[in-house]
């Protein structure tokens, strides 16, 4: 007879998660898994069957320690941190471009309406592509986080398709209006669509390179791009923006390129025996999504849009490109971006703060988990406020101290700019805590009434005082967006459990 | 004279997944052509495409999707009806239509099936619910969350009160698996599950409306191999403790309305008995093999005896007993080779397995590989062996039978009784044993020849006797056959009363 404990009973050797057995019928199948089949009950350990063996070693089986498994590491809060600015590279990369050679993938020095109308052009890829980089990031994450790659491949091309026939169905639609207007030649005006579709098909590729986490690839994909135009307009001696086509151009193709050869590996060995769901379905599922994307960034580009528009009376365009007003912007953007970096990681803290209250609350103590998030969420409101002032004090000191850069731009419009960004934030900070709690609706009323107090306070005060005054539309629509969306959220943390489960499912 | 109609119902397996109980469905609907086949299947992800033939009597597919999707129980329709669908379901809707019925499936639930038909009807309420409201607005209710709380609050799952976590969690599985009661039910004459999970849910359900009769085909046993999934899962205690709940309440309501139970051998018989299938209703059904594929064949003059194992690699494979048995072996019997043909699944279990060889030198004496081509594989074979430490009722076995090559295997699952003495069985996870039985036929040149023509062709006859398509497919066709005489000669009955 056999005297060693059976193997069954005890915790493996090796690192993966087990757990003690809940009762007899467990420790029965685990030891007729494990080859302890009534037969080798009876003849090894001298029982009579299996079931009786089961019942003698349960206690001992019990007593064993369970082997939690092992969790995935988050990063920690430096890196989490670069994680969240990471966006911006591409952005960093053009202004260096800028400072140092005076010319970048999309800006340089050209006259004013060709400025204004490839502005316009830029401005409209990005709202155009805004909704498709949306619903790419909902979607495609979703079957990333099911590691369902055929399907996140297909999600992304489809919707990547589809952005750029948007972008294509827009240029057909300006040149239309600009046959009945007669605002620009047809030069300028195919430069301009060629602006538009470039920098909107780059948006849309980064926006996938993001989900398969290629923040760095986009980085140096525009790199590369801008080094192409520096060589082709500054050595070269091509003019400037068939360079700066070709270089955007260029960064696209080596986007595409990469995530081609990213979905290739990722989908290898895995045979893709899916379909997505039919486009109707997709449309039930995502339109809050593609409206959030095109209203967010309405609402981002709106101040400027009603800058533009205002005392156009030099100008042969109903638009005139402010290059003071938008180097302000720039300035406050370098704010943004410290800010904002805090969005991301406060989304992961949050994830993890409430996975430990989750764990820790029973559920006769749901009071104690809701008090417990909102204390949370004000400390994340006080890490804002710290961030707010180190960042503001930053921009304006270094405005002060680089007169030129002061002469370039409208210190009124930094001053009330810097004001709006770090409501900004914390509306974004919001939204992503809707978007957790699975509430698209609730994003789309605050973004909706952000815009519409941007547009109607911006363009009142433009048209009455200087069109500068429009940054105070900016301002306040932010201001409305962190009321209505705290508000929500508040509302959803008073009942937060119930709020956390239907996300979830 | 009318179709038959069947209502054939999977989990995971036909028509979108490989695996034997595909096999074994793909078998039936193609050996009977006569029979009207709908598929009711119940997926991981939506929109799979069927990587089975699609055979002329297969009426319709409803697929469910319980996971991998962000709406699960998808209820399909047009725009207008889900947005009306959306509407009605009010929270006055969830408290006055829902709310009893759920707390009814719930309680039934958590007391693990003690009254399985109470959980019945509470499921039937729930479905004819869905028929009308929404399917997502409803189990996402506040409502709903509440009534779970409150039930998970009286009820002690692991000694003491839920955590929210494991709330949530426990919630969030109610509200996939029940994704299967909010789609339209195809009715048919007969519902077929391939097995006791919630595939046969549907079934419960037919027959609680219609009367049709319910056969609950099991292959594994469902709650043995959830206790065996959960053993590795991560989850605590309590999570456990609901997710068995659900499913023995589940599993004890189908083997409840069961018209029949069948099973592949005993073993599984004597599993069903203890979780609560009556005896009367359970019949064995061994699972059958195209006897046209493999057809015995003479093995070619080899120097060189081979021991084929047709497996996949990984632990309750018992490969690592069949090389410390291949260690014993080669020293008595040097030429011999041991081929082991199969998928490899768990790869560090395969790096132990490399270990081992390495240890006894027996790099030459054990060559790993895959086929596609089964029947090939053991016509180049000697001996068929599989060391398993656990299985039901392994294909590869009733194969080797059919190919005339001698077996020897492990004593586990339904293998002794399929071999009936035509093989040699020994005790699981013995490598000394198994070596034994193996040099009983390799040693000794004639009288083991002779040996192992006796047991190959007394399997053979075996295979042909019991473990033909034909005949696994006809004991289901006579099952289809006495079930819908009696429920026609039970309406003739209750006609005339």
């Amino acid at each position: 007879m056999e005297d060693a404990l059976p193997k069954c009973i005890l915790p493996p050797s090796s690192e993966s998660s087990w757990a003690p057995p809940l009762d007899v019928r467990d420790l029965v199948v685990r030891m007729e898994a494990d080859g302890l089949t009534g037969n080798v009950c009876r003849s090894r350990y001298g029982f009579r069957n299996i079931w009786e063996m089961a019942e003698e070693y349960l206690p001992v089986a019990q007593e064993q320690k369970a082997i939690a498994p092992t969790t995935v590491t988050q990063p920690g809060t430096v890196r989490g941190y670069l994680k969240g600015v990471a966006f911006a590279l591409p952005l960093l990369c053009c202004c260096l471009a800028v400072l140092f050679f005076k010319v970048s993938l999309w800006g340089g020095s050209m006259s004013a309406n060709q400025a204004a109308a490839i502005a316009m052009a830029t401005v409209a890829s990005f709202a155009v592509t805004g909704g498709f980089l949306q619903i790419i990031g909902r979607q495609a994450h979703f079957y990333k986080e099911n590691r369902d790659w055929g399907l996140c491949s297909s999600v992304c091309w489809l919707f990547m398709k589809a952005g750029c026939f948007a972008l294509l169905a827009c240029v057909a639609a300006g040149f239309a209006a600009n046959l009945y207007f007669g605002w620009l030649p047809f030069t300028i005006l195919s430069w301009c669509a060629a602006f538009h579709v470039g920098i909107g098909a780059y948006l849309l590729i980064s926006g996938i390179l993001y989900v398969l986490d290629g923040e760095l690839l986009v980085a140096l994909a525009t790199a590369l791009g801008t080094a192409l135009v520096i060589v082709l307009h500054l050595v070269l001696r091509a003019p400037l923006l068939p360079s700066q086509i070709t270089g955007i151009f260029a960064a696209t193709g080596i986007c595409i390129a990469s995530t081609a050869f990213r979905f290739r590996k990722l989908r290898r060995g895995s045979a893709c025996l899916s379909q997505l769901p039919s486009p109707g379905r997709l449309v039930y599922m995502l339109w809050p999504y593609f409206i959030y994307g095109l209203l967010y960034y309405a609402y981002l580009f709106a101040d400027r849009m009603i800058a533009w528009s205002a005392a156009t009376e030099t100008s042969s365009l109903p638009f005139q490109f402010r290059g003071d007003y938008e180097t302000s912007l720039d300035m406050c953007l370098f704010a943004f971006i410290v800010q904002v970096g805090w969005v991301h990681i406060g989304l992961v803290r949050f994830y993890r703060i409430v996975t430990q209250k989750e764990m820790h609350f029973q559920i006769t103590a749901r009071r104690k988990m809701v008090d417990a998030i909102k204390s949370f969420y004000n400390q994340q409101i006080a890490v804002f406020g710290i961030l707010f002032v180190i960042s503001s004090v930053g921009v304006v000191f270094t405005v002060k101290q680089i007169h030129a850069l002061e002469a370039m731009m409208l210190f009124r419009v930094v001053l009330l700019g810097l004001i709006g960004i770090p409501l900004l934030a914390v509306g974004l900070w919001n939204i992503a805590l809707l978007f957790a709690l699975s509430r698209p609706t609730y994003v789309l009323t605050s973004v909706a009434w952000a815009l519409l107090s941007d547009i109607c306070a911006g363009y009142v005060l433009s048209r009455l005082f200087s069109y500068d005054l429009a940054i105070v539309g900016f301002d306040i629509g932010s201001a409305a967006l962190v009321c209505i969306s705290g508000w929500f959220c508040r509302r959803l943390f008073n009942n937060f459990d119930y709020h956390y489960f239907a996300a979830s499912v | 004279m009318a179709r038959t109609s069947v209502l054939m119902c999977t989990e995971g397996t036909y028509p979108y997944y490989t695996g034997g109980v595909s096999v074994w469905c793909d078998q039936l609907v193609r050996g009977l052509p006569d029979v009207d086949f709908r598929l009711f299947a119940i997926t991981h992800a939506p929109n799979k495409k069927p990587i089975f033939p699609i055979h002329s009597n297969i009426m319709g597919i409803n697929s469910v999707a319980l996971w991998g999707t962000e709406e699960p129980g998808c209820q399909g329709g047009s725009l207008s009806e889900t947005y009306q669908r959306k509407a009605r379901t009010t929270p006055e809707a969830v408290r006055n239509e829902f709310l009893t019925g759920f707390a009814d499936a719930l309680n039934c639930i958590l007391e693990g099936g003690r009254r399985p038909q109470r959980l019945g009807n509470a499921l039937l309420a729930l479905h004819l619910y869905f028929q009308q409201f929404d399917y997502k607005k409803t189990m996402t209710s506040p409502e709903a969350w509440e009534v779970f709380l409150q039930l998970c609050r009286t009820a002690s799952l692991a000694g003491s009160y839920l955590t929210i976590h494991e709330a949530t969690t426990c919630m969030r599985w109610m509200q996939r698996f029940c994704g299967l009661l909010a789609g339209t039910l195809p009715n048919a004459d007969i519902t077929h599950s391939s097995m006791a999970g919630l595939a046969c849910v549907p079934g419960v359900l037919n027959k609680l409306q219609y009367g049709s009769p319910l056969i609950v085909t099991e292959h594994g046993i469902y709650l043995r191999e959830l206790y065996l999934s959960l053993m590795r899962s991560g989850y605590s205690e309590a999570c456990r403790r609901f997710l068995l709940a659900f499913h023995e309440a589940v599993v004890r309501m189908n083997y409840h309305f069961a018209d029949r139970v069948t099973a592949l051998g005993n073993f599984n018989r004597g599993w069903q008995i203890k979780l609560g299938a009556q005896e009367a209703k359970i019949v064995i059904t061994p699972n059958g093999t195209d006897a046209d594929r493999f057809r015995p064949k003479p093995r070619p003059p080899n120097e060189r005896p081979v021991v084929l194992t047709l497996a996949r690699v990984y632990h309750l494979k018992g490969i690592e007993f069949l090389l410390r048995a291949a260690a014993i072996v080669r020293a008595r019997v040097p030429a011999v080779l041991f081929r082991i043909l199969g998928e490899v699944v768990d790869r560090e279990y395969y790096e132990g397995c490399l270990n081992i060889i390495a240890e006894h030198g027996l790099k030459t004496a054990v060559e790993f590989g895959a086929t596609k081509d089964a029947a090939e594989a053991l016509s180049d074979a000697d001996i068929f062996c599989l060391p398993s430490i656990s299985e039901g009722m392994p294909y590869s076995i009733i194969e080797a039978m059919f190919c005339e090559r001698p077996i020897v295997s492990t004593d586990v699952g339904n293998i002794s009784e399929m071999l009936g003495g035509t093989g040699i069985v020994v005790p699981p996870a013995d490598p000394d044993s198994l070596a034994r039985a193996l040099l009983t036929l390799l040693e000794g040149e004639d009288a083991a020849f002779e040996y192992r023509k006796s047991l190959a062709r007394s399997a053979l006859q075996r295979a042909y006797s019991l473990y033909t398509t034909e005949k696994a497919v006809g004991r289901f066709s006579d099952l289809y056959t006495s079930l819908l005489h009696g429920r026609r000669t039970a309406q003739m009955h209750t006609a005339a009363v």
